[in-house]
């Protein structure tokens, strides 16, 4: 302690007016943060990718192929494209996607196909005399149709003849003058107001229906119809129930789990009895009773889905009401004078936030499944489209010949379900980081 | 204990009761419901008025129709399989139960075991495996799985000779090869169950092994295999044991989408048939079935809970 003077101390900052120091960086909100942490999950991230894939598949995808949307008024024309295997033009070299198809019979049945049709031969059973062959199918279509010759009598088949109206006849004639192609195989007089030719069949499809290429991408199903259409119509339709089924019960769950969950009280009680009761009904009995009732429509499975749907929604958001309508920042708002409603939405509310995005982001495809399981199992069955279950049910009755049927729907419905609950779960995470890992 | 047991059943009953009179008055009302149930034969028509109260007030037909459910134990009469419903059930139960038993005895083991497997190698390798396996076989419908299944083994790899299940008759020819067909749709429960077996018991047991007590364990000397088998491992699977518990009773009813794929003879199969038929009466009995079996277990799951977990409060188990 020795010297120790007056002179050696100095005031600082005596004159100088402090202020805090600035952030560096910027804030970061609840939304934000969610956003980095699901960026971070690789996987999700591809699932999201995907999913809008998909979602905008099902928006135009029934518009891409519209040749074959066409033919809905022409059956007489469509039928004899059923069950045409897959082709795309560019992709032959995998393997697949080339049209072929393995048919199996008397061997003399292919003893007059043309040159082309018949790719190779892949076995023959010496039990039953039957030879497996694979055939490009879309040549045997136009030979089948044009130009078939039958075996024992050595004379053109009846489905190598079509029967055409006057005015198809007319039709056919105008476009073969204004192109100079050749249509019309063997001309033959009208009877009957008919008349039975053989023509071309898939010259006869592009001069008179404007069918640039006979070609199906996912192949056609057992009535005609190109399967890539198909998909995406019962793709949009699966999607559209999903989410206005969606949408409307966490509507009236959220409002519904909001008032039971902060009034508490009787409210609570009587609302709790009530979802008991309903929570007792098997959705099995809601649909099916329904359907009966009111048709087999779109309306009326939304209907069925949203009758006991909004129950789960509900009980959750009730949940969180209990959660936080006892803290204190509560009582500070309703001392500040704040009304029930606006504790509600804006103070209660955005905490509960988190939970209910992530059991939403799962709760969409739940409803995909069931509706399509349901339509598979043919108690969904609209008129108007053709949903993804049913073309699966469908597939399956001619799975043995036709694979292509049930594959598509099934990689169709299991990407989207994977992406979902895969988009889902890195929502979760996001949302919620202390149930990482932690599924309920 | 006792008084809350008595109290959760009466009030099953009294629930199944409400439900039961829903769906009867909504069938009843239903357009076309008499003139499909009463058909044209006068004999059967006056059975049924004299019988089960047609023609009379909605109400009083489902006091007969209970009464006489109490009283003779039948739910009345099929339409299209010409028969009393309660025996047509007592035939198919039965079919379903063997179908599902197996699937779900093996399930518990495996799924159980994978979880486990899955917690305690976490973020490694095997839990990856394990995880991806279970989020592809949650997400890929199981009519997928079964109809791809049935195309592999059936037509491409000739192992199975027939898609679909034996039916009765030649199942009592050639007993082996029913039990050998019936191998694929248990294979699809099969899997169905494991994959959400094995998720639930993953998650709860990466919880518990993170958790304080685990650290305590560890500190007093246990080693990390004795901390997990006696106390990580006993806390996960009391939430577990009641969903186990919960499927047993499910079991007895079936499941319609296996059952409808390989075409099993069972209780999920007919319901089907009962709405492409227009068989009413069926329907009702069916569901009766069905809400009562869904409310019981949901009731012994919850009941179960406090059973296992004294430290659950009573009738706050989740769902």
């Amino acid at each position: 302690m020795a010297d120790l003077s007056k002179e050696k101390f100095v005031l600082v900052q005596q004159d100088a007016i402090l202020y805090d120091e600035q952030m560096k960086s910027k804030p970061i909100g609840y939304y934000k943060d969610a956003w980095i942490r699901f960026r971070k999950n690789k996987a999700s991230v591809a699932a999201a990718i995907i999913l809008a894939i998909l979602i905008f598949m099902a928006i135009i995808g029934p518009w891409i192929n519209k040749d074959y949307t066409l033919f809905d008024d022409s059956v007489k024309w469509s039928t004899r494209l059923a069950n045409m295997p897959p082709r795309i033009s560019w992709l032959t070299w995998t393997g697949s996607f080339d049209g072929y198809k393995e048919v199996t019979g008397d061997p003399r049945n292919f003893s007059n196909y043309p040159e082309g049709i018949i790719i190779e031969q892949k076995s023959y059973n010496p039990i039953t005399h039957q030879i497996t062959v694979v055939i490009d199918y879309y040549a045997y279509i136009n030979y089948k149709y044009s130009a078939e010759i039958d075996e024992s009598t050595q004379l053109y088949t009846s489905s190598s003849y079509t029967t055409l109206s006057v005015a198809e006849y007319e039709a056919v004639k105008a476009a073969e003058e204004a192109s100079g192609d050749t249509i019309i195989l063997e001309d033959a007089p009208m009877v009957n107001s008919a008349y039975r030719v053989r023509l071309d069949y898939y010259k006869f499809l592009y001069y008179v229906y404007d069918v640039e290429e006979v070609n199906f991408v996912f192949g056609s199903d057992s009535m005609g119809r190109d399967l890539f259409t198909l998909l995406w119509e019962g793709a949009r339709v699966s999607l559209l129930i999903a989410f206005t089924v969606a949408s409307i019960n966490i509507i009236i769950g959220m409002i519904l789990g909001s008032i039971s969950g902060y009034y508490g009280g009787w409210i609570d009680l009587t609302m709790e009895r009530l979802s008991e009761i309903l929570a007792g009904l098997p959705f099995l009995a809601i649909l099916t009773l329904l359907l009966l009732r009111y048709g087999n429509t779109v309306w009326v499975v939304i209907l069925a889905f949203t009758m006991t749907g909004w129950l789960g929604i509900s009980s959750l958001t009730r949940t969180q009401f209990y959660r936080y309508k006892r803290r204190e920042y509560v009582l500070a708002a309703r001392t500040l004078g704040a009304g029930d409603a606006r504790i509600i939405t804006r103070h209660i509310f955005p905490n509960a936030i988190g939970t209910l995005i992530t059991s939403m982001a799962l709760y969409i495809p739940a409803i995909i499944f069931a509706e399509s399981t349901y339509s598979f199992l043919g108690i969904i069955n609209y008129a108007e489209t053709t949903s993804v279950g049913r073309l699966l049910s469908n597939g399956q009755l001619v799975m043995k010949e036709s694979l292509y049927q049930l594959v598509f729907p099934a990689i169709f419905i299991s990407l989207l379900m994977l992406s979902f609950n895969l988009f889902g779960n890195g929502l979760r995470d996001a949302f919620n980081p202390s149930l990482r890992g932690v599924e309920e | 204990m006792k008084h809350y047991v008595l109290k959760r059943i009466g009030l099953v009953f009294l629930t199944s009761f409400l439900i039961i009179f829903l769906v009867f008055v909504f069938i009843k009302m239903l357009p076309q419901y008499n003139a499909k149930v009463l058909g044209v034969d006068p004999e059967i028509k006056a059975i049924l008025y004299e019988h089960e109260g047609y023609g009379k007030p909605i109400l009083e037909q489902f006091v007969i129709w209970i009464r006489n459910m109490i009283v003779e134990g039948g739910l009345g009469r099929s339409l299209v399989l010409k028969r009393d419903i309660s025996s047509i059930m007592a035939e198919r139960i039965p079919v379903s139960m063997r179908l599902n038993i197996v699937p779900y005895l093996l399930s518990i083991p495996i799924g159980i075991g994978f979880g486990i497997w899955a917690a305690l190698k976490k973020n490694k390798v095997t839990d990856h495996v394990i995880s991806t396996g279970v989020i592809f076989f949650i997400s890929v419908p199981s009519f997928v799985v079964g109809t791809l299944m049935q195309y592999y083994f059936v037509y491409k790899l000739n192992i199975f000779s027939s898609p679909y299940v034996f039916a009765e008759a030649d199942a009592a020819l050639d007993p082996v090869g029913a039990a050998i067909s019936y191998i694929m749709p248990m294979t699809v429960l099969l899997i169905g169950g494991v994959a959400g077996l094995t998720r639930v018991s993953r998650a709860e047991l990466t919880e518990v092994l993170t958790s304080d007590f685990m650290l305590l364990c560890r500190t007093k000397g246990l080693t990390k295999r004795q901390a997990t088998v006696r106390h990580a491992l006993r806390n996960a699977l009391v939430p577990i044991a009641p969903s186990i518990i919960g499927g047993f009773i499910s079991i007895i009813s079936g499941s319609l989408i296996t059952e409808r794929i390989f075409r099993v003879p069972g209780i999920g199969g007919i319901y089907l048939d009962a709405f492409n038929n227009f068989d009413y009466p069926l329907m009702m009995g069916l569901l009766m079935f069905y809400t009562v079996i869904g409310l019981f277990a949901t009731l012994i799951v919850d009941l179960s809970y406090g059973v296992i977990d004294p430290r659950i409060r009573m009738g706050a188990g989740k769902r």
